[in-house]
């Protein structure tokens, strides 16, 4: 028993490692000085990677750009996913199958179609090279997963307590913030989460419908991967992987201002 | 009246997914099929290009090679995965494990592959330190080669953990009973597999390979960064003709994408029809 528990954990490292070292050696070489075949740590280190990310002008801007549309992106995602999924989640009405299957559909959709499909039409209407332009075709790849993981999420919860406190008195108003939102975070983690991920991963779909007029930080790694030194590129790596974090933490210390109890951890 | 509330609630998600994409769907055929973009006369002239073209069928088969060969292991390396840590009672910490790859863009992770697998990459040192090659070059090249190998490492890095977050709730919702109902009857561990364990994650199970092929065989990031120039993927190609100076292969760019797009939807609505069939079987408690 003793041997299979050691076993256990010599296969779980094996594991972390096939996941964790590519990241540790991402940040590695995002200080290293010089660092050259065969060696296999830095020889020396420097902060010239991190430098030249925060002195490019173009990079900062984008930075920004990226920031409040993703920012767009994830509040639009909640907003138009919570009343879906609730009513996915407790109600039925006809047509429902097919509601939720429209409604997953996109996934599937590959993002070039999609953008090829638009690109005229918002051309036509002045919202290609726009930002907003630009958000409307990033809900199309996150939205499904949204109302997905909000709808599961509303499942596990019931409607009971809902409905317990509505018949006590309680307006809909409190009943969301007092007793739905809070048993909901986990969702609302998830989903922040999976929405800034795929939004910060749009290079085709930002490119052919912001024209080059929205330049996200996507936009930016291309050119970069191709001219920029190799600490360089591992520090706007770890860019892409700092902003997912940054939106969780900023969106859960807005949330825990707003609610009124104290929330339970992750 | 609480019939039409329902409708209200979801009419602006379902104006912004399925509006949108039927009408990107439409239009782009629409507008693959009139090649001036006037309303003449359609002509089926782009998709005979398309259907003839040698560029494209070599793209074709390359797309569908690595997409499929992506997904099958993918999902075959994370199953087991899900399976090893389910059983060994370890799923706590590989969950938090798991979403680590979830935090990079594709693209950065087909950047940290030619870190690692590139002839002047890690491995290849590590090799060197191992005496296993003297040279650089000694290193078979693994990016932006011939194969593909370096897109499949990207997608398997990048999908491994989907799969794993995406078949453990199935696993952890599973009811153990069953199981024992299984062994108190007779039935071996193979009976179990076959009557309690594949029938509650093969819905999961389909739905994520769906999800994946679609999404391996017409993303454009991996194939651009980390591909080489030929052979192409059908993606890359597209994005290419579609840019291209003067818009005149922007009808065949529209046929490839679009015909992708109709395959795909089907695949997908049949999948989550007979998927939502096989759950709604499973709730009932009906067996087969």
């Amino acid at each position: 028993m003793k041997q299979e528990a050691a076993q256990h954990k010599l296969l779980l490292l094996a594991l972390s490692s096939c996941f964790v070292i590519p990241v540790l050696l991402l940040f590695l070489q995002s200080i290293a000085g010089e660092w050259r075949f065969p060696h296999l740590l830095p020889s020396s280190f420097s902060y010239y990677g991190w430098e030249s990310i925060f002195q490019d002008a173009s990079l900062v801007s984008a930075l920004w750009t990226t920031w409040s549309l993703t920012l767009t992106v994830i509040l639009l995602n909640l907003l138009l996913a919570f009343p879906a999924a609730k009513q996915l989640a407790f109600s039925s009405f006809r047509g429902k199958e097919m509601i939720e299957t429209v409604l997953f559909l996109p996934i599937f959709i590959p993002a070039l179609a999609l953008a090829m499909g638009l690109h005229l039409t918002l051309l036509r209407i002045g919202l290609a090279s726009t930002f907003w332009g630009v958000v409307l075709i990033h809900m199309l790849p996150t939205l499904p997963y949204t109302i997905r993981i909000v709808r599961a999420g509303f499942e596990r919860l019931g409607s009971q307590q809902e409905s317990q406190a509505q018949t006590l008195g309680a307006s809909q108003v409190h009943v969301f913030f007092h007793i739905t939102l809070p048993q909901l975070l986990p969702s609302v983690r998830a989903a922040i989460f999976l929405v800034t991920v795929i939004s910060l991963s749009q290079y085709a779909l930002t490119t052919m419908i912001g024209g080059g007029e929205v330049v996200t930080l996507a936009l930016l790694y291309f050119p970069f991967a191709e001219s920029a030194s190799t600490q360089v590129m591992a520090a706007f790596s770890i860019l892409f992987a700092l902003l997912p974090l940054t939106f969780l933490f900023l969106i859960e210390g807005l949330i825990r201002l707003c609610l009124p109890y104290r929330v339970s951890k992750i | 009246m609480r019939v039409r509330k329902a409708y209200i609630w979801l009419l602006p998600s379902l104006f912004l997914l399925g509006f949108l994409s039927f009408f990107s769907f439409f239009h782009g055929v629409w507008q693959s099929l009139h090649l001036d973009g006037s309303w003449s006369e359609g002509s089926l002239s782009a998709y005979r290009t398309v259907l003839t073209d040698e560029r494209v069928r070599e793209s074709l088969g390359f797309s569908l090679y690595i997409a499929f060969l992506s997904t099958l292991i993918s999902l075959i390396v994370g199953w087991l995965l899900t399976r090893w840590l389910y059983y060994s009672c370890l799923h706590r910490y590989a969950k938090a494990l798991a979403w680590l790859p979830m935090l990079v863009p594709h693209f950065v992770a087909a950047y940290v592959i030619i870190l690692f697998f590139s002839q002047s990459g890690w491995v290849p040192s590590l090799f060197f330190h191992a005496g296993v090659i003297e040279d650089p070059a000694d290193f078979p090249a693994l990016t932006q080669d011939r194969s593909g190998v370096g897109i499949l490492l990207t997608y398997m890095w990048k999908e491994v953990p989907f799969v794993i977050l995406m078949l453990l709730p199935a696993y952890v919702e599973m009811d153990e009973r069953l199981r024992m109902v299984v062994y108190t009857l007779g039935g071996g561990k193979a009976a179990a597999f076959k009557e309690v364990e594949w029938p509650q994650i093969k819905p999961i199970f389909f739905e994520t390979a769906v999800i994946l092929f679609a999404f391996t065989f017409a993303a454009f990031e991996v194939p651009q960064l980390i591909g080489a120039s030929d052979p192409q993927m059908l993606a890359v190609l597209t994005y290419e003709w579609f840019h291209q100076g003067l818009w005149e292969r922007r009808p065949e760019a529209l046929a490839i994408m679009m015909m992708t797009t109709l395959v795909f939807l089907l695949l997908a609505w049949g999948t989550l029809r007979w998927v939502r069939g096989l759950r709604y079987r499973m709730m009932k408690g009906g067996a087969k």
